[in-house]
């Protein structure tokens, strides 16, 4: 079945977000995951400058009803303490969200500056050769943690606060994103477009900066956006347990609303008091799970060719020519530069 | 090429050799981050205790760090690990929950191989058709449910629903039997208590299917990849055009080669499986040491144990990193191209 982007190849040259866009449209969960997490980053702002407009209630303004069931008037109910639900809810949005972001964001510029080093500089002997290696020495060991544990033990030595848990978490996080740029910056350094800028006489940090940079990006972004998700849950769990920040507080987050919740009243008698955190949680990372899984499938040079020519059992060409199709779909990485060549030698 | 069983021991021991600079890697980095911040730490560890608590603890953490970290590495290597707050030592303790944590970790492991990987080969057969979809739709939401959520809507009502247990490893505290391996199954089959042993499977249910349930998404997908990478080959071809059914076709030919990938990925599982267990032990009174993580580290406001969630980090790295090798050694053991030389 050739549905996915047979039908909208994916060709070198097209600005990125023509390509963004017919990927979203090849594959429907995707499409829906992105409406969403467009969705999700409107409301956040809104509440987040004028919340007013969403937020009926304050975060520890009482109703005067106490566990009332989900109505029009509080849409989530109400909790033991009388407060609103929805409201809580949604104020926690903004920093949830934002704490996905921030904390892979801050993660990807630290461990992706350090994996374009490592993966760069690797000449064996030389300084930079050195600092490939302890940079990467340094990044094994911190893999072989999960980050969750050693979050929660940084966690309890730097004190519970929001500031200290998002320093805590991204302590663990760096390392994965050194991994994958290293990876892929290997993978491109050799390429002959690299080659050809270098005898061309561009200078090394130009062609770090200009050529291997720009095409480490792709999966990158990609990572990045499943990694909001991940970063969610791992923040939100560790306020589970009760480390983080505490509710009811001024300011809620999802998992210690759903700790409290799940303490203050018999689920089975309330549940709302529970999923409405819990499904909070988990709306938005599936959100940027659907729109990252789909966007992973394009670029992973694996599915890619089964989904570009479709996943009947046909073989690929065992040499690509310049005009087989399979060739066209991977030269979007520059690896049939003779075709295709990387818009940045050019400059 | 050298694969004979001599040279699989070569393989093995070279495997385990590499170990020993990751582990010494783990020791440094653990004391480093939990020695981040040493001012006002004792305050925070024992926020209600006398002058002379406070003292007592100032003087073995506040101390430079080189010393401590000699006096630290000695103690551990001595199995000396500390003590809780409490007083109660912390080697004992994790190595009498360690068991039934692995038990629960391996049941998990064995759901996720045999439900997710058929997925993957599902979603793989038919892709980008609707069976693909919502094997996609299933393996994310498993990916963005919170392990705290899961486990809590498990216990709470799908337990009950399907009346299975949600606490605890038997209906009793304590079995009629002795516990020599302390996995809650494996006692119970030596001491030939079927009853038992059937009570143990069913309080295993919940708490492995959460786990497998939120883990699944890696061994799914890179199942499907692989598929997707294998399906368009010319020995699968060949396969079919034998005349061999397409259930052979696919999980005798094509699955084989793809299964070599899959199993390095599972190895990298570990580490969520592990983080995993420290809700799930908790929320299903699990005895393993998930749980002596959540209490060690102070969760749900119990009284926070220093020593223990260092040796709870210490330990869980471990358990990563030996399974990461007991993957990398099947991954030699099944791909008939690596040289175990």
């Amino acid at each position: 079945m050739a549905t996915a982007t047979s039908s909208a190849p994916v060709r070198r040259g097209d600005h990125p977000i023509v390509v963004f866009w017919r990927v979203l449209r090849a594959n429907p969960l995707s499409l829906f995951g992105f409406l969403l997490v467009a969705l999700i980053c409107i409301v956040a702002l809104i509440v987040a400058v004028a919340p007013h407009v969403l937020v009926p209630y304050g975060p520890e303004q009482e109703t005067g009803l106490f566990n009332a069931p989900p109505s029009w008037a509080h849409p989530f109910g109400t909790d033991g303490l009388s407060f609103d639900v929805y409201s809580n809810v949604m104020r926690a949005l903004p920093l949830d969200l934002g704490l996905g972001v921030g904390i892979a964001g801050v993660s990807l510029v630290i461990g992706g500056a350090l994996g374009l080093i490592a993966g760069f500089y690797d000449t064996p002997g030389t300084l930079g050769g050195y600092t490939s290696v302890s940079i990467m020495r340094v990044t094994d060991v911190f893999l072989s943690f999960p980050s969750l544990i050693l979050a929660l033990a940084i966690t309890r030595v730097l004190g519970p606060g929001i500031l200290n848990v998002a320093i805590a978490v991204i302590i663990t996080w760096w390392p994965y994103y050194v991994r994958l740029v290293r990876g892929e910056v290997l993978a491109v350094k050799h390429l002959p477009y690299v080659t050809a800028a270098r005898a061309a006489g561009v200078t090394e940090n130009r062609i770090l900066l200009r050529h291997v940079l720009r095409n480490v990006t792709e999966p990158l972004v990609v990572y990045f956006t499943l990694d909001i998700g991940t970063v969610l849950v791992t923040y939100s769990t560790i306020a589970y347990i009760g480390v983080a920040s505490k509710y009811p507080g001024p300011q809620p987050e999802w998992g210690a609303m759903l700790a409290f919740y799940q303490g203050s009243a018999p689920i089975s008698s309330y549940p709302w008091l529970v999923l409405a955190p819990g499904l909070a949680v988990f709306v938005t990372v599936i959100a940027f799970s659907l729109l990252g899984d789909g966007l992973r499938d394009i670029l992973d040079p694996r599915t890619r060719r089964a989904f570009v020519r479709g996943a009947a059992p046909e073989p690929p060409a065992e040499r690509p020519t310049p005009d087989a199709p399979a060739a066209e779909a991977e030269s979007d990485r520059g690896e049939v530069p003779v075709v295709a060549p990387d818009p940045g030698a050019v400059a | 090429m050298g694969r004979s069983p001599g040279d699989l021991l070569i393989f093995v021991l070279k495997r385990l050799l590499q170990l020993i600079p990751v582990l010494i890697g783990v020791i440094v980095l653990t004391f480093i981050c939990t020695h981040l911040k040493l001012s006002g730490l004792c305050n925070a560890v024992y926020p209600h205790a006398s002058k002379a608590v406070i003292d007592a603890c100032n003087a073995k953490y506040g101390a430079p760090l080189l010393p401590q970290f000699v006096s630290y590495i000695t103690n551990l290597l001595q199995g000396n690990w500390g003590a809780s707050t409490l007083g109660q030592a912390v080697y004992p303790a994790i190595a009498a929950d360690l068991p039934a944590t692995i038990e629960l970790v391996l049941a998990a492991l064995f759901l996720m191989i045999v439900i997710g990987i058929p997925l993957g080969v599902i979603a793989a057969q038919y892709g980008g058709r609707w069976a693909d979809h919502l094997v996609r739709i299933f393996y994310l939401s498993g990916w963005a449910t919170p392990t705290y959520l899961g486990a809590v809507l498990a216990a709470v009502f799908i337990g009950p629903a399907l009346g299975l247990p949600t606490r605890g490893e038997y209906s009793t505290v304590v079995p009629p039997f002795p516990q020599y391996t302390h996995m809650s199954v494996v006692d119970a089959i030596i001491a030939g208590n079927f009853p038992y042993t059937v009570d143990a499977i069913e309080h295993l249910i919940l708490p492995a299917s959460v786990l497998a349930f939120i883990n699944m998404g890696i061994a799914t997908r890179m199942t499907r990849a692989s598929m997707l990478e294998v399906l368009p080959l010319d020995f699968v071809r060949s396969a079919r055009m034998k005349g061999l059914s397409e259930f052979w076709v696919m999980y005798k030919h094509a699955l084989r080669n793809a299964l070599i990938t899959t199993t390095t990925v599972l190895g990298v599982t570990a580490g969520g499986l592990l983080a995993g267990t420290v809700v799930i032990e908790e929320v299903f009174d699990w005895p393993g040491i998930g749980q002596y993580a959540y209490d060690a580290i102070g969760g749900g406001g119990s009284v926070a144990n220093f020593d223990g969630a260092i040796a709870v980090v210490i330990v869980f790295a471990i358990g990563v990193v030996v399974a990461n090798m007991i993957a990398d050694i099947l991954y030699g053991v099944l791909d008939p191209r690596v040289d175990w030389r």
